[in-house]
């Protein structure tokens, strides 16, 4: 069989935008079959767009939400086994009560209930008009806490750093109110603050009420606890859409502040309404020694939330990351305290907080 | 200036353009961004006969289709192209060659809270081509050039499908990060038709310039469609 000679030049066609256009390109043969071939592989790999449903419609709204939760929400198998939720049919069963003229509202409460099914306080839709969401998890139990009644502790000459509000009791106990891990903490604030608190012979951390935050933050705070590196849990995320699509577990470890660090016994109060960032933090003080947990389960919320979108406009916000404690057991129901205390009516017609009153009596008998 | 100062002189030249965009990264949203957008572009270049460098700079801002969210793209790009492969046949000039290509830039959500922007990083060998026209109208001498570029192969950093940036700065977690890049999970195309032209003792570009980034790692896709109008001058 005769071999094809490629070096051997073409004849030009006649033409003259042709001929041109060969000439240019007929003494770099290689070159050109290279960049055509380059080109093909480009045309059959173009075109990165949408996968999930884009019609604004109840149903495409519908399905968007729900592809989105399948493929990126983190906590199904754990769901499953706690809550007997089955994906699929929660789909399908919620799809039956679509009506192709129901109007915003309508949708939003049939979105919403759907949602509602992983009783997860980080899976919310937000619309213009209304946050959809499952509170039940703290809506449903006793608060364990009065705000007036925990304001007379402060009493009115309590000393603020940053967002902890501090005071030194009668007793010589210290006591820390957190409302919030929102606003900017720095190792400066929480070691001035100790400096202050250091004669004290053992300091209580409320945190009731503490819906979350910034984790940076809850390790801050929790860091001025500890002298040394410590384990305290295990984080891993989505890697894929898959439900068991994980990465590997990655270790969590609590490193001690460089300034001041308390040594003395401390006693953290929790209730329901601890979620999130301060579930996160509850998990790391859980692991020191030296640390009580009193009052109530914390409300748990151990998914890092991710935001997404429908074609509606409405935000999505899910669980994307887990976070589990030090033994790789799920917190996101909460976790259980140590001495489990809750507000006493009777303390509450004297103006007396049960929770801080135990944690007092505690830390007494540890000194 | 002669028709041969503008095939052998080097070039510099600065260039400015606004256009539209089109923008998705699935990390922030599953749906592209392309509503009420305007794309802005700065661009540095020198033209020599075998190098085309160039520093250029965009800005973008669009919504998405419900039209209640806003994102914001950016970024700054460095390019050395070598054209190594000349040719030059009657008033058509062809260069092509070897072309690296570092990006780094980023794309903001104004409403997502733990993911609300998406980091962009590459270092890329790209492809680049570049053929101009030489001409004569009126006595004046005309120029009409057409270049693009495709990346080959490179590096690019890219968060894991579920990965916070949390894990990642403040957690120290790495998870294939750094991606292997290649024109399959990354088929992009940045083209330009330019007119270069002589007016009031100056040399002007008026033309298109089309960019269609786009990538598909760690289960993350992303495109960045933009046509822009672009006008210069020779400095």
């Amino acid at each position: 069989m005769k071999k094809k000679n490629r070096n051997l030049p073409r004849p030009l066609p006649r033409r003259g935008a042709l001929r041109v256009l060969f000439a240019v390109l007929s003494p770099w043969g290689r070159v050109r079959e290279g960049f055509l071939f380059i080109l093909t592989i480009f045309f059959l790999t173009a075109c990165v767009d949408e996968e999930l449903p884009t019609a604004d419609t109840p149903q495409g709204n519908l399905d968007a939400l729900w592809q989105l939760m399948d493929e990126r929400y983190c906590f199904f198998d754990y769901k499953k086994a706690e809550l007997g939720v089955d994906w699929d049919e929660v789909h399908e069963r919620y799809r039956k009560k679509l009506s192709p003229k129901m109007n915003d509202l309508q949708l939003f409460e049939i979105c919403c209930a759907m949602i509602a099914e992983l009783k997860d306080g980080h899976v919310n839709i937000g619309a213009s008009f209304d946050l959809g969401r499952n509170w039940s998890y703290w809506e449903d139990e006793p608060e364990n806490y009065y705000d007036s009644i925990a304001r007379s502790y402060l009493g009115h000459d309590y000393g603020i750093a940053a967002s902890l509000k501090y005071k030194i009791l009668d007793d010589n106990i210290g006591y820390v109110r957190c409302e919030s891990f929102n606003t900017g903490l720095g190792n400066g604030n929480v070691s001035s603050m100790l400096s202050i608190l250091a004669p004290c012979n053992g300091l209580i951390i409320d945190v009731r009420g503490n819906s979350g935050g910034s984790l940076t933050n809850a390790d801050c705070l929790a860091s001025h606890f500890t002298n040394e590196k410590i384990l305290v849990g295990y984080t891993y995320h989505k890697t894929g859409k898959g439900h068991n699509d994980f990465s590997p577990m990655k270790a969590d470890y609590l490193e001690p502040a460089k300034r001041t660090r308390w040594q003395k016994p401390v006693v953290v109060i929790t209730n329901r309404q601890c979620f999130s960032a301060t579930n996160d933090f509850v998990k790391m003080m859980h692991c020191l020694p030296n640390v009580t947990l009193l009052g109530d389960k914390t409300g748990g919320g151990s998914g890092m939330p991710f935001m997404q979108e429908l074609p509606c406009g409405w935000s999505v916000r899910y669980s994307a990351v887990v976070s589990v404690d030090r033994d790789k057991k799920h917190i996101e129901f909460g976790i259980d305290p140590d001495v489990k205390v809750s507000m006493d009516m009777g303390d509450v017609m004297k103006r007396k907080d049960t929770l801080i009153e135990q944690a007092r009596a505690i830390l007494h008998k540890a000194i | 200036m002669a028709q041969e100062d503008i095939q052998t002189k080097p070039v510099k030249r600065l260039l400015v353009g606004f256009g539209s965009a089109n923008v998705m990264d699935t990390y922030l949203s599953p749906y592209s961004y392309k509503h009420k957008d305007i794309r802005l572009d700065w661009m540095y270049e020198e033209c020599r006969e075998k190098r085309f460098e160039g520093v250029g700079l965009h800005f973008a801002t669009m919504e998405n289709m419900a039209r209640n969210v806003r994102e914001y793209d950016f970024g700054l790009y460095i390019h050395t192209a070598f054209h190594l492969l000349h040719r030059h046949i009657g008033q058509f000039d062809m260069k092509a060659g070897p072309m690296g290509y570092l990006y780094v830039g980023g794309l903001y959500n104004e409403r997502n809270g733990n993911n609300p922007a998406q980091a962009r990083l590459s270092l890329m060998a790209d492809l680049s081509a570049m053929v101009t026209y030489d001409f004569s109208l009126w006595n004046k001498s005309f120029q009409l050039e057409y270049s693009f570029d495709i990346p080959l192969v490179g590096v690019a950093y890219s968060p894991q499908f579920g990965q916070s940036y949390y894990e990642q700065f403040m957690l120290g977690d790495y998870d294939h990060n750094c991606v292997f890049a290649h024109f399959i999970n990354t088929p992009s195309l940045r083209h330009r038709l330019l007119l270069n032209f002589p007016f009031f003792d100056k040399r002007w570009f008026v033309g298109y310039n089309g960019v269609m980034d786009q990538s598909k790692y760690n289960g993350l896709r992303y495109h960045s469609y933009s046509h822009s109008f672009l006008i210069g001058w020779k400095l």
